[in-house]
């Protein structure tokens, strides 16, 4: 039987080979173009094949000589009785490296005007480290990505939203007919059903925007599916509409402190002083998004649902 | 130089012991039983509308999944990597509606398992890689609350999460496998949650403080004005400064202290109690599901194993009416693992298993009225409660004949029609 020591050193050389494998995996690449001096955008062929090819080989090697390590090693334990006093070394760098990744990854990106290689003006403080931690994030995800522990905390930050919205469609029958489908909206849900709908909030924020254009085709879709109640007179065509206002701002908090001075030292305190109305909130804004107007500009132009995949994705 | 480089092994030493050191494994059972009974609650909220988020005729079938996120990444960033790595997701391929709810039933199977500690390494493995594998199926629909849940059930999933207030852990202290008083572990997992929480709070200050409504103090006044977010109603003078700038402001306040005054232990309890409260006010205001349950339910992880259980000692202790004593017919007794294992089972302290002189099992309240012996027990016993069916068997298990009382030659198991009346 090996002895302890043994089963350490397998473990120990299985996680140095892995750790290579990664730094393989994520510079070896940008590594071979660099000293092969291609011209930016030329793959050396040869060179990236003997990168895949060793970073498999390190990965693979690094995890088949750990874990036959903590085998023996479990073997070994469980034929002497031996129990672990404190916890792995491997663990405690797996938390150390944990930890100081989430961290990095985590922490907001340097702003704007500091960025680029023709900043607006020189950054201060922190935000040194900020530029800094953008630079090593990306390399961060080769870990984060892969394993679920991908997060940002940006909530309602660095700004909330000023956008209050909803979606509408209109749908064309084959027959000739329309009818106004309205997608579950938060604000005309019930107070118990809402807080199960919620997912439909979400995922709108993302759905109506013009950065998620090629989601429309499979929202119109699902929507032309729900609407698929007669197999004779199915939806042929759809229109997608935005509704939405923009929230106006009020007074900031100094404006108020400084309303409030005025009036105390004036002698002339009033309602308005101390508890200042909001501006009133605008009307909704109602644009036809789905078929594109600046493509389309015909009012009554659809956007064409395929009767063949609608048939075949909706279950009647 | 010297006291330099002193000071930093000092300093090494003083986080690895905070991270490493052992202690008592409550802590973090208690947080798994609650964040996985959020995990299920979550996923049986979706599951009513699964055709429409996780079926190829929903809002996001696979072709539009992939062309979110792919399933294999040629590059991270500016790197490109030598071959494409996935991400963990057993959905990956997966446009078979069945095949889809059968691991969605499966994923809240294993929820329900580890929250109630059975085969938890597994379990809770099988939970945290199937929350995984339906958050990258779809990353649409995921907030901070689902964020935050994934890292939790992942750091469960590696740390020894069942080590207490786990159905493994009541079968080895029955079958005298273990010691009535948990064994401590290295509390890395606590710590970990712990971190965990601090960033999260701390970086969504920094990141807010880089925002202007949040510094001139009227952040909250927008997200009031966002109808798609309204849940119960505040009075309107709430939408106004100066309330809203206390709002905004305070959130930041609590934020940043939950991130750093939490850790230093006489403020911890007022930290906490601040955040609840932020959270609390979020949870009535807006509609944000499931995310103050998340976070707050973390909590409990800045509370050592010991403080927790005497915390419930000390609640049981007011529950003083709820009370039962109960006498255990003449000549039996406790056997020392199996009855270690049930008053484990009883966190608060509510019931006290005494011998008796009677022929059946008796229970009394602390006014003396006799109670139903099963029944009271069990509603008693919170770590009871998952065993509703088991119940009265475990309880007739748990005795043995006591060998003092020579003159005992019958021995009366309990059963409901011979306990004495009352109702529990």
């Amino acid at each position: 039987m090996l002895k302890p020591e043994w089963y350490s050193r397998y473990k120990w050389t299985g996680f140095v080979l892995f750790m290579l494998g990664m730094l393989d995996l994520l510079l070896g690449k940008t590594l071979v173009k660099s000293l092969s001096g291609a011209s930016p955008g030329a793959a050396p062929g040869d060179g990236f094949t003997a990168v895949t090819a060793s970073t498999i080989i390190l990965l693979a090697a690094g995890i088949i000589l750990f874990s036959l390590g903590a085998w023996l090693e479990r073997q070994w334990e469980s034929k002497t009785g031996h129990k672990r006093t404190s916890p792995s070394p491997f663990l405690k760098i797996w938390v150390w490296l944990h930890v100081i990744i989430i961290t990095i990854k985590c922490l907001p990106s340097a702003p704007d005007d500091v960025k680029g290689d023709k900043p607006k003006r020189a950054a201060f403080g922190t935000e040194y480290l900020l530029l800094a931690t953008d630079k090593l994030e990306p390399m961060l995800d080769v870990y984060l990505w892969p394993t679920g522990f991908w997060q940002d905390w940006a909530m309602f930050a660095p700004n909330p939203s000023d956008w209050d919205g909803y979606t509408t469609a209109q749908i064309l029958y084959k027959d000739g007919s329309k009818k106004t489908y309205k997608y579950p909206r938060m604000l005309d849900l019930g107070l118990g059903i809402k807080y199960f709908k919620e997912r439909y909030r979400k995922f709108l924020e993302r759905a109506h925007s013009e950065k998620f254009a090629w989601l429309w085709p499979q929202y119109a879709l699902r929507i032309a599916i729900e609407s698929y109640n007669d197999p004779a007179n199915p939806p042929v065509g759809i229109q997608l509409w935005r509704h939405w206002l923009v929230v106006p701002p009020t007074i900031t908090f100094p404006d108020y402190l400084s309303g409030v001075w005025k009036a105390v030292s004036t002698g002339k305190p009033s309602m308005d002083a101390f508890l200042p109305a909001n501006p009133k909130m605008p009307a909704y804004n109602h644009y036809r998004y789905l078929p594109d107007p600046k493509i389309n500009p015909d009012p009554n132009a659809f956007w064409p649902i395929d009767e063949k995949i609608l048939k075949g994705r909706a279950r009647l | 130089m010297a006291a330099k480089s002193k000071d930093s092994v000092g300093l090494y030493r003083y986080l690895d012991n905070w991270f490493f050191a052992k202690g008592s494994p409550v802590t973090l059972g208690l947080f798994r039983v609650v964040i996985c009974a959020i995990a299920f609650i979550n996923l049986a909220m979706i599951a009513i509308d699964f055709d429409a988020w996780y079926s190829e005729s929903g809002y996001v079938p696979l072709d539009t999944s992939r062309q979110y996120a792919p399933d294999f990444s040629p590059r991270v960033g500016n790197y490109e990597l030598a071959f494409p790595i996935p991400r963990i997701n057993f959905l990956i391929g997966a446009n078979n509606d069945t095949f889809i709810a059968v691991f969605y039933a499966v994923v809240m199977v294993a929820a329900l398992l580890s929250m109630v500690g059975l085969w938890t390494r597994f379990s809770t493995i099988v939970l945290a890689l199937g929350m995984l594998s339906l958050q990258h199926r779809n990353l649409l629909i995921l907030h901070g609350g689902d964020t935050a849940l994934r890292q939790f059930l992942l750091i469960l999933a590696i740390a020894p999460s069942g080590a207490a207030c786990s159905l493994d852990r009541f079968i080895a202290v029955w079958q005298g496998r273990a010691p009535p008083e948990p064994e401590p572990i290295s509390l890395w997992g606590q710590r970990l949650i712990q971190f965990q929480i601090a960033i999260l709070y701390f970086t969504a200050v920094w990141w807010k403080w880089q925002g202007s409504h949040w510094r001139d103090g009227t952040a909250t006044y927008y997200i009031h004005q966002l109808t798609e977010f309204n849940r119960f109603p505040v009075p309107q003078f709430m939408d106004r400064q100066p309330f809203v700038a206390l709002e905004t402001y305070g959130t930041l306040l609590t934020e940043l202290a939950l991130a750093t005054l939490v850790f230093y232990r006489p403020f911890r309890k007022w930290v906490l109690l601040s955040g609840l409260a932020m959270h609390g006010y979020i949870e009535y205001r807006f509609n944000i599901p499931m995310f103050a349950f998340v976070t707050t339910s973390a909590y409990l992880c800045f509370y050592d194993g010991e403080e927790v259980k005497s915390w419930a000692l000390r609640l049981g202790r007011r529950f003083k009416r709820v009370k039962l004593r109960v006498l255990l017919p003449v000549g039996e007794r406790l056997a020392p693992a199996k009855g270690a294992a049930i008053k484990n089972l009883d966190p608060l302290g509510l019931v006290s298993y005494e011998k008796g002189a009677g022929k059946d099992w008796e229970a009394m309240s602390a006014s003396g009225q006799p109670k139903e012996p099963i029944a009271a027990t069990w509603q008693r016993s919170l770590g009871a409660w998952p065993l509703a069916l088991a119940w009265r068997t475990l309880l007739r298990r748990a005795t043995e004949q006591d060998e003092s009382h020579a003159e005992t030659k019958t021995i009366k198991r309990p059963t409901v029609a011979s306990a004495k009346g009352g109702s529990a």
